[in-house]
């Protein structure tokens, strides 16, 4: 195996890395939001069931939680799953794991700003969804994208766990070519680190222009 | 009719009672100064006459707008569009001005009356610099609220509440979170609005200020008020030995902080 067609199969398991890594991004920001009101509910049952889920979803492996998102189907209802329902399952279970750390970041973020702003809202005569819109999220927005950051950079290194159910993304390709007779195996696995480390430098750039562009005021 | 007027106002934090039947009414063009101690219940009757706190006990209105009732000892608030009405008619400027600080001081001012009275933005906007240039800070409508010393904020925080043409305006230790440098700028727009009759209830520890602005001065202490009157007749001539005591370490401790 050349060195250019070991790079081109890596590319190509990149390309499923970032479609994991977009797509969980995607559903887990606003999803995480979600969680967040429940998560603050005066709904008791509501509070605890969300309470629940964060604690499962931050107390055991995501490498676990996608053999069971994936597996959990046929072992627990018999059903036969589509062809199609591997990716799925991945993005299902990525979604919901990152939604969980993205509420609990929210929520620190939220409880952060000073009672306050709550207060002259209220007195000004801002409804609770306006309170919410215009003065509370942009500043909580601000105070989070520091925690964010470090979430995403976990993330892009965490798409390499969907190769546990076998997804083709970039670390399975870079394992096959390593099992393989007769490639450049070594250079497999630097390359992949390489992939990682420029996607990751990338993100870190672009999260820090955000927090620039919010720089504007304390 | 009162424009406000709180009645047997009582309120509670577990055991600790801080509002032992509070009666105060204002009206139309008065100033009135509430001093006293810290503890006093000064902060938790502004806080109510908000309705930022709600009342154990007692009645609370603005004007025709009733907030709540008392029945059988307890206060019976009314519902949303009641309590909603009565917040078009009084402002508030915090201690700590909280100002929203992502927006710009023109924002601040006019983001309310836009987003909460829908009035019209351009003629939102055009009052808006009128306030400004009142305040002192014609040129600073641009700028954001952490690029401003504590004294602008402030007026901008006034500015603020009186964009959305209230009538009442209350004031929660207005200079207390400033330095002594400051305290002066925003008193004097103050006394401005008093000069034009604006409706004033101002909680403060500026006595000298309280003196000259107000028509009537509240002295309260231990969730009751203990004595009111011309500012004259407090300062002048406290009736109540509790005044006279309060007035008299306010003077000692003004005045070793003077000396120093």
């Amino acid at each position: 195996m050349t060195v250019s067609t070991m790079l081109s199969l890596l590319a190509q398991g990149f390309v499923t890395s970032l479609l994991i890594f977009c797509l969980t991004l995607l559903g887990s920001l606003p999803l995480g939001l979600a969680v967040m009101f429940g998560r603050r509910s005066r709904i008791t049952p509501l509070r605890w069931f969300v309470k629940a889920y964060i604690s499962i979803m931050r107390g055991t492996p995501l490498m676990l939680q996608l053999m069971v998102v994936f597996y959990g189907p046929k072992l627990l209802l018999g059903v036969t799953v589509p062809g199609n329902w591997r990716f799925t399952a991945v993005i299902l279970a990525f979604v919901i794991n990152y939604a969980a750390y993205f509420a609990e970041i929210y929520r620190g973020g939220l409880e952060s700003i000073p009672r306050g702003q709550f207060e002259a809202a209220e007195v000004l005569g801002y409804t609770k969804g306006q309170t919410f819109c215009r003065i509370i999220l942009p500043q909580m927005v601000k105070r989070v994208i520091p925690s964010v950051t470090n979430e995403v950079i976990t993330l892009v290194k965490d798409t390499s766990l969907a190769s546990v159910i076998g997804t083709v993304e970039m670390f399975t390709r870079a394992k096959q070519i390593v099992a393989s007779p007769n490639t450049p195996g070594m250079l497999a696995l630097v390359a992949a680190g390489v992939f990682y480390y420029i996607f990751n430098y990338v993100m870190a750039f672009l999260m820090e222009r955000c927090e620039k562009a919010l720089n504007y005021y304390r | 009719m009162p424009v406000f007027e709180i009645s047997n106002a009582r309120k509670a934090f577990g055991a600790l009672e801080v509002l032992k039947g509070v009666s105060l009414h204002i009206e139309q063009g008065e100033v009135v100064s509430v001093i006293g101690p810290s503890g006093g219940g000064k902060s938790t009757l502004l806080r109510c006459a908000t309705l930022l706190e709600t009342l154990d006990g007692g009645s609370l209105a603005y004007g025709g707008t009733v907030c709540a009732g008392e029945e059988n000892g307890k206060s019976l608030y009314r519902g949303k569009a009641a309590l909603r009405e009565a917040r078009r008619k009084f402002g508030l400027v915090f201690q700590q001005f909280d100002l929203f600080p992502h927006y710009t001081v023109l924002k601040n001012i006019c983001d309310a009356p836009i987003a909460v009275q829908k009035r019209n933005k351009a003629e939102v906007e055009a009052e808006a610099m009128a306030l400004l240039d009142k305040m002192g800070l014609a040129g600073k409508e641009n700028a954001y609220p952490c690029q401003l010393s504590g004294g602008q904020q402030q007026r901008v925080a006034i500015a603020r509440a009186l964009a959305m043409k209230p009538e009442i305006l209350f004031f929660d230790e207005p200079t207390s979170a400033l330095d002594p440098l400051l305290t002066g700028e925003v008193l004097r727009v103050i006394r401005s609005l008093a000069d034009e009759h604006m409706t004033m209830l101002i909680v403060t520890h500026e006595m000298p200020f309280a003196r000259a602005v107000s028509d009537r001065v509240v002295f309260l202490d231990g969730g009751v008020i203990v004595e009111q009157g011309s500012p004259e007749q407090v300062f002048g001539n406290p009736r109540q030995q509790r005044t006279r005591e309060f007035l008299r370490s306010y003077r000692e401790t003004d005045g070793a902080q003077k000396q120093e």
